[in-house]
């Protein structure tokens, strides 16, 4: 399967929220990554035709989306950004009418609803209401419904979000058994998030995409630029001022810091092995 | 779809919870508010019922002959009791009847009280009104508010299924709650008063005399009916695409409501909220079968007649109709586009749905209003003097007598002199009836001609001060801004006045005689009883809890307190 | 005081209220010349620019220009003249009923009517007010005498009451009451401020709630226990500037309409009002309504406030909203009841001060310890301690709530 979007640009006056989006997407993880106000969320809202696009179009497997129609979102699964649902609604009776909006055939939905609620652990909540589910809960929820069509692009948007350290593995976990046969969309800032599972990632800046790849290659495209360091303040201080900083830690009456700088920032500093947060900062210092 | 798009709406969203409110309210108000009805129908029910059972329906030769017999029987035999007046008032409603049937009427003659009571007000009825506005809003509003309208938009059946069945069931609610609460108003006068010869032809009512429409009451009462559950799915439409624009609850249900309640308070009394592109004609419904409806008066020119009501003519009727339903159909279509941004095919229109909305609003209700045209006429006009009752009492050796002209109650003692004993400077508000003098307690009551109600205060002789002994008179003056003034009829202003022939109070209870009853009231907790009825203008006494008066059959009847 | 400021500024100055604001502003317009263009249809005797033809409204307005201002003697001789003349050639009944361009309206009963109507019954009217004034004063020193020796305190007390307010009456100034007569008696303005005040209210605290912002309220050191006072202070801050925007509309919108002359005219020059016991001005008369609506619209959104904070769903809070509004308003419609029961519902009505014209027609008071107090003031008390009961109860409420922050 694959996705292409081309051309793909929103404008809000003059204000372009996306611009001259080109990528084409097939099967396996990507996490999309930007900056609050990238245009992340933006992209998402295009894809599953909640928003319309100022120009461009998508064409799946060579097929205009649009002229597709209601037979494109048969194949989507959408999780949106801090998902609230119906609170007064059970986990079985929410999911049984997301089943009725995904047109699943009432003779399938009794199974398809036990399938997913096992695959995203809330069997045992299953008569709770939403309203009294935990954060981490509504997201496996939210999960669960997304994956009730067995869709082929499933886009989450900041998925993990407010989510503490367990569940967010929990939530990679899944993720990655999803993504088999699957296209998965991540739209997240948080990096580690994707950084593990994600094949590839793309990087949206000010409504650009500024960079596509998968880790190693963009952890590579910036080798021999983050370094790490060990400093007194005053150094530190310095140095502070005068280079990208990636992370500082007290230890005694040192500071140990990592700094992304194209030159080596000090004598004492060494080379480290670059992660994909390093990228992260360096595109957007730029 | 439609099922859970149901459930959702009704259970969870508790909507029908809101419903059996408002229904439960709908019918204590239709308890409540009663029925169209003459006073004099309704003080000689088992006469007129039985004159009904003999001369109802169609007028043929025979009941000519036999209507004529009676009448002669009435009014030119009558031994004068007073079971005699009161058939006699009976067989006037009926003969009034059988008069405007013979040479402008339908030709029959029947019980028309159920038929006035719906095709004779035009009154909204905004208990189902808040009641669709409320299913209405919460079909949309609460997707955007949950913001599951995302979710919605990006599932197969969400997209433009759920759009259709959300509207679906806006519309049918609508047509359902109208039906309804209609319902609820006719069985109510099903088993109060009856709703018979519904063959009868609609201008059988004298309100329709002249009317254009030759369709029997039941196809009038039908057709006022179907018109209203239109008004009701035209609402739900309506409501259905603000919430779609305003996407938030309280916007959406006020926003509709007023759209609804302005042009009535605009048009409360006009023809024109007939005519207007919104639900309120539909929703009215009665006024489009109306003919020319006056009012009526003496001046210094004559009799003046002014056209308060101008009748809505049948293809005017039509155009509104076809108006309606394409305004209707076009709600449901924009909201449907709006919903499922389906418009996103077609280039956006919001923008241009709004403008349209308000210049059509504004030309419509910018269209103005004509002045009424005065008609001069010839009158007879006729009054009778009813004879008076405790016009004065013999007190300590002089008389307490009421002056009419200055509606006050003076006291003569023995000497000749005289002392007001009313001393409020200022005019009272209703006139002095009857005057009764107990110990050293002079009571007066007061009573207005346009009301029912009676007003009864206490002099002290010993300090003259006036004290409020009971009060039943209309009190309340609010108007809820237009809304709950109606046309009046001015017959039933005068008839409806009953003058008491005397009271006089003892303890904790007053007792009063209104035409052909006593009435017993409890001054402390304002309870009425009426303790005999068929009561001649005899002599009546009452010692010890016991009153004594005379029947109909000029017999002593009694009661006995409890 | 920035905190009030805040809580205006996050329930009314929003783009949406100003929107809904100039809506009803529009359509308050819109009811008022609707009102206007029915004036004086049917049987009315009354008389605006719209239902009087060309030439009634010329001659009209002629006779305003000639009798306008004050009561002389020279202008009462000259009216009673004038319709003396027209009066004796109606009486016979034989006048002619057609055109007459003689005329000034056209016709000789059109000329004989508006002057009867308009000025004559008017003037005689400010011309005998004295009179029977006096004769009613005079009536109630009798019977302050006459009830002292009888030992009846309050009545002696009321037309002490009545001597003291209503002596020395002379309406010496004639106008054309018609506009303040409207004026006074227009109310759908009412209505608009009850819907701005319930879409500013409804989302108050439900909102609050929603964004989370409750939780960071509450662990602010003013949030805890003041803020909600500020929300209230804000709802009557609003509420007063909603009530005197619009009378200030009113009066331009009647005084375009219909012309509201002679501001200094008495207010008994009002033939409603003739036994009002107030000496003021129509003009003081009006600012004092629209002070009793300033009143009575704090009530109002003091008990909205409470509502909006007990329920949470938007639409259980209009229903209750409605029914409160609806029952208020019947309980208001009692103002001038004599049943005690009647009253007490008008009393606890924060409607009631809306009704102030009905108030003032006439007088009206209670007897406590054998003195006479007018109604108005126990409507007043009623309302202030109805408010400062609830603002008691919240504050009770506010410190025994978990959550602290109160109703």
């Amino acid at each position: 399967m694959k996705l292409e979007l081309i051309d793909i640009s929103k404008k809000y006056g003059d204000f372009y929220a996306l611009k001259d989006m080109n990528v084409t997407l097939e099967n396996g993880v990507y996490g999309l990554l930007g900056a609050n106000g990238a245009g992340k969320t933006t992209l998402l809202n295009i894809l599953i035709g909640v928003l319309k696009q100022s120009s461009g179009r998508i064409l799946l497997d060579g097929k205009d989306v649009k002229k597709m129609d209601v037979a494109y979102l048969d194949k989507i699964g959408y999780l949106p950004q801090y998902p609230k649902f119906y609170p007064n609604f059970q986990i079985g009776e929410f999911l049984d009418y997301m089943c009725c909006l995904k047109g699943i055939a009432a003779k399938k939905r009794k199974e398809r609803i036990s399938d997913v609620i096992e695959q995203v652990n809330l069997t045992e909540h299953r008569k709770k209401k939403i309203g009294e589910l935990s954060g981490g809960m509504r997201q496996r929820l939210g999960i669960a419904q997304a994956i009730l069509n067995d869709p082929e692009i499933l886009v989450l948007d900041e998925p993990t979000a407010g989510l503490d350290p367990g569940e967010r593995i929990r939530f990679r976990n899944i993720i990655s058994r999803l993504s088999k046969n699957r296209m998965v969309l991540i739209a997240t800032h948080i990096v580690p998030d994707v950084e593990c599972i994600a094949n590839e990632i793309l990087i949206l800046h000010n409504g650009l995409l500024v960079k596509k790849g998968n880790v190693e290659e963009l952890c590579g495209a910036v080798g021999n630029t983050v370094w790490e360091v060990t400093a007194s303040d005053k150094q530190a201080e310095e140095l502070k001022d005068r280079y990208l900083l990636a992370n500082m830690k007290r230890e005694g009456n040192k500071i140990s810091m990592r700094i992304i700088s194209e030159e080596k920032p000090s004598e004492a500093a060494e080379a480290v092995k670059p992660q994909l947060e390093d990228v992260f900062l360096s595109v957007f210092r730029k | 779809m439609l099922a859970k798009e149901s459930y959702k709406v009704f259970i969870k969203q508790k909507g029908i919870f809101f419903i059996a409110a408002l229904l439960l309210l709908k019918i204590f108000f239709v308890v409540h508010t009663g029925y169209d009805s003459h006073f004099m129908i309704d003080e000689n029910e088992a006469y007129y019922q039985d004159y009904i059972h003999k001369y109802g329906g169609k007028i043929t030769a025979q009941k000519i002959k036999e209507i004529e017999a009676e009448y002669d029987s009435i009014y030119h035999e009558g031994t004068g009791t007073l079971a005699e007046s009161r058939k006699e008032e009976a067989f006037q409603v009926i003969y009034h009847q059988y008069l405007y049937e013979k040479e402008k009427g339908g030709g029959s003659i029947l019980d028309t009280r159920g038929w006035q009571s719906i095709l004779e007000h035009d009154d909204l009825d905004f208990f189902l009104i808040i009641s669709i506005i409320i299913i209405s809003c919460m079909l949309f509003c609460a997707e955007y508010e949950s913001e599951m309208d995302a979710l919605l938009l990006s599932s197969r059946e969400g997209k433009y299924h759920a759009a259709k069945t959300k509207i679906l069931i806006g519309t049918a609610s609508g047509a359902v709650l109208s039906l309804l609460f209609q319902m609820v108003h006719i069985f109510y006068l099903y088993a109060a008063v009856g709703l018979k010869q519904g063959g009868c032809m609609l201008c059988s009512l004298e309100m329709f005399e002249g009317t254009r429409y030759d369709i029997s009451l039941s196809n009038a009462a039908l057709l006022v009916v179907f018109m209203r559950v239109f008004g009701g799915i035209f609402l739900a439409a309506a409501a259905m695409l603000l919430a779609v624009l305003l996407k938030k609850k309280s916007f959406g249900i006020i926003i509709s409501f007023i759209s609804v309640l302005i042009p009535e308070l605009l048009f409360s009394e006009e023809s024109y909220g007939y005519y207007i592109p919104f639900p309120l004609g539909l929703l009215r419904a009665c006024g489009y079968l109306w003919p020319n409806l006056y009012e009526s008066a003496i001046t210094e020119h004559g009799f003046e007649k002014v056209c308060v009501f101008h009748h809505i003519p049948q293809p005017a009727f039509s155009g509104c109709l076809a108006v309606f339903i394409a305004m209707c159909l076009a709600a449901c279509f924009l909201c449907f586009m709006l919903f499922s941004k389906a418009y996103y095919r077609f280039g956006g229109i919001r923008k241009n749905i709004c403008l349209a909305l308000i210049i059509a609003f504004a030309v419509f209700t910018m269209s103005g209003c004509k002045a009424a045209q005065k008609i001069t006429e010839p009158v007879k006009f006729q009054i009778n003097d009813a004879e008076r009752w405790q016009d004065e009492c013999p007190f300590e050796g002089g008389v307490i007598s009421i002056c009419d002209e200055d509606n006050t109650i003076i006291y003569t003692d023995e000497n000749g002199e005289e002392t007001d004993l009313i001393r409020n400077v200022f005019p009272l508000a209703f006139p002095i009836h009857n005057i009764y003098v107990n110990g050293r307690d002079c009571y007066y009551l007061m009573e207005n001609d346009s009301d029912t109600g009676i007003c009864i205060r206490k002099i002290d002789m010993d300090d003259f001060s006036d004290t409020l002994v009971y009060n039943s008179t209309e009190e309340n003056t609010e108007d809820f801004y237009g809304l709950k003034t109606k046309r009046i009829d001015e017959e039933s202003i005068i008839d409806n006045g009953q003058e008491t022939k005397w009271f006089f109070v003892c303890g904790k209870y007053i007792y009063l005689k209104k035409k052909y009853y006593i009435m017993q009231i409890n001054i402390e907790n304002g309870a009425q009883k009426t303790v005999a009825e068929n009561v001649s203008d005899g002599e009546a006494s009452y010692e010890n809890g016991t009153l004594f008066y005379l029947d109909e059959n000029g017999e002593q009847g009694v009661y006995e307190e409890e | 005081m920035k905190i009030l400021y805040y809580e205006i500024r996050k329930n009314f100055l929003r783009k949406s209220i100003f929107a809904a604001l100039a809506a009803l502003m529009f359509l308050n317009g819109l009811f008022a010349y609707f009102q206007y263009r029915q004036t004086g249809s049917g049987f009315s005797d009354e008389m605006t620019r719209h239902i009087a033809s060309e030439g009634e409204w010329d001659y009209r307005q002629k006779l305003h220009k000639e009798f306008d201002g004050a009561v002389t003697e020279e202008k009462v001789r000259r009216l009673t003249e004038d319709y003396k003349k027209y009066y004796a050639l109606i009486k016979q009944g034989d006048y002619s009923t057609e055109y007459d361009p003689d005329t000034n309206t056209g016709y000789i009963y059109g000329d004989f009517s508006l002057l009867r109507s308009q000025f004559y019954e008017p003037v005689k009217y400010l011309v005998y007010y004295q009179g029977e004034n006096d004769l009613l004063v005079h009536r109630a020193k009798e019977n302050i005498s006459f009830f002292k020796e009888l030992g009846n305190d309050f009545e002696a007390s009321k037309n002490a009451y009545i001597v003291k307010k209503y002596s020395g009456r002379n309406p010496l100034l004639f106008y054309d009451t018609l506009g303040w007569r409207k004026l006074f008696e227009y109310d759908y303005s009412d209505v608009m401020v009850f819907i701005i005040m319930f879409l500013c209210i409804t989302p108050c605290f439900y909102a609050e709630r929603k964004s989370g912002m409750e939780h960071i309220i509450l662990t602010a050191k003013r949030g805890k226990r003041g803020y909600t006072y500020m929300k209230y202070l804000s709802f009557y801050c609003s509420a007063v500037f909603l009530v005197v925007l619009f009378a200030l509309y009113n009066y331009a919108v009647m005084d375009y309409l219909y012309g509201l002359s002679g501001a200094d005219m008495k207010l008994f020059s009002l033939e409603e009002f003739r036994y009002t016991p107030l000496d003021l001005s129509v003009s003081e008369f009006y600012i004092l309504l629209t002070a009793l609506k300033c009143i009575a619209l704090c009530g109002i959104v003091t008990l909205f406030g409470v509502i909006a904070k007990v329920f949470s769903n938007v639409i259980t809070i209009f229903l209750v909203m409605f029914a409160f509004v609806t029952a208020g308003l019947y309980g208001a419609g009692f103002i001038c009841a004599i049943n005690p029961a009647s009253r007490f519902m008008a009393l606890v009505s924060p409607f009631s001060l809306l009704n102030g014209a009905q108030l003032y027609k006439g007088l009206s008071g209670a007897d406590i310890a054998g003195h006479f107090v007018p109604w108005l003031y126990w409507y007043l008390f009623a309302q202030v301690l109805i408010q400062a009961g609830i603002q008691f109860l919240l504050w009770i409420y506010g410190r025994r709530c978990p959550q602290g922050r109160g109703v």
